[in-house]
């Protein structure tokens, strides 16, 4: 979208009004410092940016008082508009006080030109080379835009929100760290198991102290192995009581007791013998008869089986069954004392049995009913005296309860009590086992969490990715514009390949060239300010160029301070080569560098501008119209008279290289850049030593045109006599102006034909051209 | 000077940025296991990806995201 017309209203130096007018054409608008041609840059810079200019920001935090006229009148207001090729407006208004206002013809235009690029449309002169002393990430910040790539950096972008939000909705370095934190917990208790063995082992531990099927879930395994073992924990102490009374009464061997007494009275049963007590010690006293008989010859009844035996054989008789009956007897005391063992032990095993309450209690627990009816029923069983003969019934009762009991002591006793540290220990680890599920929940959603994070971060990859190959192609097509440039501007200078070049770090470009022949990572190695300065400004037109820009004009701000003659005339070829037909607002103190961009500038392309002097914040900005001519010279004697013979002879120095390129004009050949830096004065050196090819016909002879060649002398003559003069000391006088004037005037006025009104190259023949009518002419050589 | 120009314009008419494949190709997995979540994300690229997304919106994305996977708040 060009620009038509920028208009300043007590603007920086601009006072009541300063009208820039483009006419929809390329400007060149030459001032010398401190004439205000920044104020129309710093306008288009403030209305873009919605009140910001960049090299005011460290000074100024209050736009309101740094872009105002110091000696705005009250009740003025500040403002800068911008006219538009549609016919649109956008306006910066800047109150005394108060907010800042920008309007425009519409809404959209003003939404249109505050998205223009500022670093593509604006160029400074202290900013030429800013984008080469960028950092890598800088430059590729500032080429983003540039690159098409913004609205993929937004994806991308986008992507680590959406990242950043999972990891910060799913607390996911919490539950990150609560997994390794139970993860370290299992791993003492259970290292390296897996899900299948850790619940193996959970249930096989869980045996010992309660029944727990396998196909329960491992919290519950734990949970009732912690139940088993917390009632174990209140209980240890029945328990250690039972372990010990089951110690002690498997001590007791009532069995094996129980089995010498059914021995001992098998054995009894064999030998039945009655009165044995009262037969043994009658037996004993059978010496005491023995010795009362007289006649041994006689039968004496036996005592103790009544047989009459003779005297001679009662003694023998009588140690015979004494010896019986004393093996019955002994039989018998065996017996007595089986029974009485038996019976001792019984009573032992009973005693012990209900000697401690606790154990009593673990007895009646539902699992020990079995046991516990075996100790009742032992207590139940009425004992006889051992030295009686024990009831076949009685022995088979007892037979039963110690077959069946012993046995069920003999196995509780080798089942020891846990000691405290065990049950903790244990009790620890199914607790810690009771964590099992969280992990698992933890590692199933952690891994969910991860898929879905590296999912995000792999179309992160892939976008980045895909935007460094965009970046490389795009960089790769502007590098051959910049080198382009450069090798215009530089031609044939060791200095080549000149390109951007994406870093291998991500979001970073380079700046890259050949020195020499030699690669060079930043061109700040080696080349000088001047020259990184019209590399900075080929990056910048190469850049400038964009495609959903290229409607809008490029500001160019005195970029040519620092390169010297020679190249800025390349930059005024490169001007001249049309820029890819943008719109270009150039500005520049460089009176001469302003005279060779009018030469060689086409006019139907370009409009030229001169500031006047600032002379006071009241006066303000002058501009003076589009081109110079001889009027605005004239006007110039009231106001501005030293300016005056500067016009006259920019007049000159427009108009004369223009006639001597139509008129082919032979120039000797100077060198290096001095070609494009005649002066009006030479031309019209030339023209006079070549006066002879311009011929006016005089009825049907043709003569040389005297009376252009004493013309250009004389306007020759004044020019270096007054306006060179003036353009150095500014001392000019009303009536020398004049003179100069006229005398310029006079010596143009000769390439126009007085009859016909058209040039004298109006019409080229092959060896001459002429105007119109044929009245003057121009031999060509 | 134009070259550069009709790159950039060739580079915008090339499919090869198609947020869409790109996510087509990298959420595999992420299809395998949870369908619907690849599904929404296929949806967001059409749009909402290719803007801004405050804070808010991408908190609203996340929460959908993570409830599509099965991992709701409830359940952390």
């Amino acid at each position: 979208m060009k620009i038509d017309t920028i208009e300043l209203s007590w603007f920086r130096g601009a006072a009541t009004k300063a009208t820039l007018k483009t006419g929809f054409k390329s400007v060149v608008v030459y001032g010398e410092n401190a004439c205000g041609k920044s104020s129309f840059v710093d306008a288009i810079e403030f209305i873009i940016t919605q009140g910001k200019i960049e090299h005011l920001k460290n000074e100024f935090s209050d736009c309101n008082n740094c872009v105002r006229n110091t000696e705005t009148p009250d009740g003025e207001d500040c403002k800068a508009r911008i006219y538009f090729e549609n016919g649109g407006y956008v306006e910066a208004h800047v109150p005394q006080t108060g907010r800042i206002r920008f309007e425009a013809s519409s809404d959209n235009l003003l939404t249109a030109i505050q998205k223009w690029d500022m670093q593509r449309h604006i160029l400074r002169q202290d900013e030429v080379s800013d984008f080469i002393h960028l950092t890598k990430s800088k430059k590729y910040s500032v080429l983003s835009p540039l690159l098409g790539l913004q609205e993929y950096e937004e994806i991308a972008q986008n992507m680590v929100r959406i990242r950043d939000s999972v990891l910060e909705t799913s607390q996911y370095q919490m539950l990150q760290g609560e997994f390794a934190t139970i993860r370290e917990e299992i791993n003492e208790v259970l290292p390296n198991a897996d899900a299948e063995t850790r619940k193996k082992l959970v249930h096989s531990r869980a045996k010992k102290y309660a029944q727990v099927p396998m196909d329960e879930t491992v919290d519950t395994i734990a949970k009732t192995a912690i139940t088993a073992l917390e009632t174990l924990l209140q209980d240890k102490e029945p328990q250690v009581k039972r372990y010990l009374v089951m110690q002690s009464l498997n001590k007791i061997p009532i069995k094996k007791k129980l089995e010498s007494v059914i021995r001992s009275q098998d054995k009894l049963a064999k030998i039945s013998e009655n009165y044995i007590d009262h037969k043994i010690p009658i037996l004993e006293n059978t010496g005491k008869i023995l010795e009362s008989v007289e006649d041994l010859t006689q039968k004496i009844e036996c005592p103790a089986c009544g047989q009459y035996i003779l005297g001679t054989e009662f003694k023998d008789h009588v140690d015979q069954e004494l010896g019986k009956l004393k093996k019955v007897q002994e039989a018998r005391n065996q017996a007595v004392a089986e029974k009485q063992a038996f019976t001792v032990a019984l009573s032992n095993f009973i005693s012990q049995y209900q000697s401690e309450n606790a154990f009593l209690e673990w007895l009646s627990l539902p699992e020990n009913k079995g046991i516990n009816s075996l100790f009742v029923r032992l207590t139940e069983i009425s004992i006889e005296e051992p030295t009686n003969r024990w009831s076949t019934a009685l022995i088979e009762k007892l037979k039963v309860v110690t077959n069946e009991l012993c046995p069920m002591v003999k196995k509780e006793a080798k089942i020891k009590a846990p000691t405290t540290p065990t049950i903790v220990d244990d009790l620890n680890f199914f607790r810690v086992c009771l964590k099992i599920p969280r992990l698992e929940q933890l590692e199933s959603t952690l891994a969910k969490i991860d898929l879905l994070l590296s999912t995000l971060n792999d179309s992160y990859n892939k976008i980045r990715e895909e935007i460094a190959n965009i970046t490389e192609q795009v960089l790769k097509a502007i590098s051959q514009d910049i080198a382009k440039i450069w090798s215009l501007i530089h031609p044939g200078q060791p200095i080549e390949n000149v390109r951007l070049s994406p870093s291998e770090k991500d979001k970073a470009i380079e700046v890259c060239l050949k020195f020499y022949g030699k690669e060079q990572p930043d061109p700040r190695l080696t080349l000088s300010e001047g020259y990184r300065n019209s590399l900075g400004l080929s990056i910048f037109l190469a850049l400038a160029n964009q495609s959903n820009a290229k409607e809008n004009p490029i500001v160019l701000d005195d970029i040519v301070s620092s390169l010297d003659r020679e190249h800025r005339g390349k930059v005024t070829q490169l001007l001249s080569s049309g820029l890819a037909g943008r719109q270009v607002i150039l500005f520049t103190h460089d009176r001469e560098w302003f005279g060779e961009l009018r030469r060689f500038l086409e006019p139907e392309n370009w409009k030229f501008f001169t500031l006047k002097k600032w002379e006071s914040p009241q006066i303000g900005i002058e501009v003076l119209p589009s081109s110079y001519t001889f009027d605005e010279a004239e006007a110039l004697i009231s106001t501005h008279i030293g300016s005056c013979g500067n016009a006259v002879r920019a007049v000159m120095d427009t108009e004369l290289p223009r006639a001597a390129a139509k008129l082919k004009l032979a120039m000797p050949y100077m060198q290096d850049y001095h070609n494009d830096d005649r002066m009006a004065t030479e031309f019209l050196d030339d023209f006079i030593s070549q006066g002879e090819r311009f011929r006016i016909k005089d009825i049907a002879e043709w003569k040389v045109h005297q009376d252009a060649i004493d013309a250009w002398k004389e306007a020759r003559r004044l020019l270096i006599a007054w306006a060179n003069r003036a353009s150095h000391g500014r001392s000019l006088s009303t009536p020398e102006a004049r003179t100069l004037i006229d005398a310029c005037k006079k010596a143009l006025s000769y390439f126009d034909c007085v009859q016909c009104k058209k040039k004298v190259w109006a019409l080229e023949a092959p060896n001459y051209v002429q105007c119109q009518c044929g009245s003057i002419r121009w031999k060509l050589e | 000077m134009a070259s550069y120009i009709d790159s950039i314009e060739k580079m915008k008419k090339k499919p090869e940025f198609n947020l869409s494949k790109i996510l087509d190709a990298t959420t595999n997995r992420l299809k395998e296991a949870f369908p619907d979540a690849q599904k929404y994300l296929l949806e967001l690229s059409k749009e909402e990806l290719q803007t801004h997304l405050t804070s808010g919106q991408a908190l609203r994305v996340a929460e959908t995201l993570l409830e599509k996977i099965g991992v709701k708040a409830d359940s952390r």
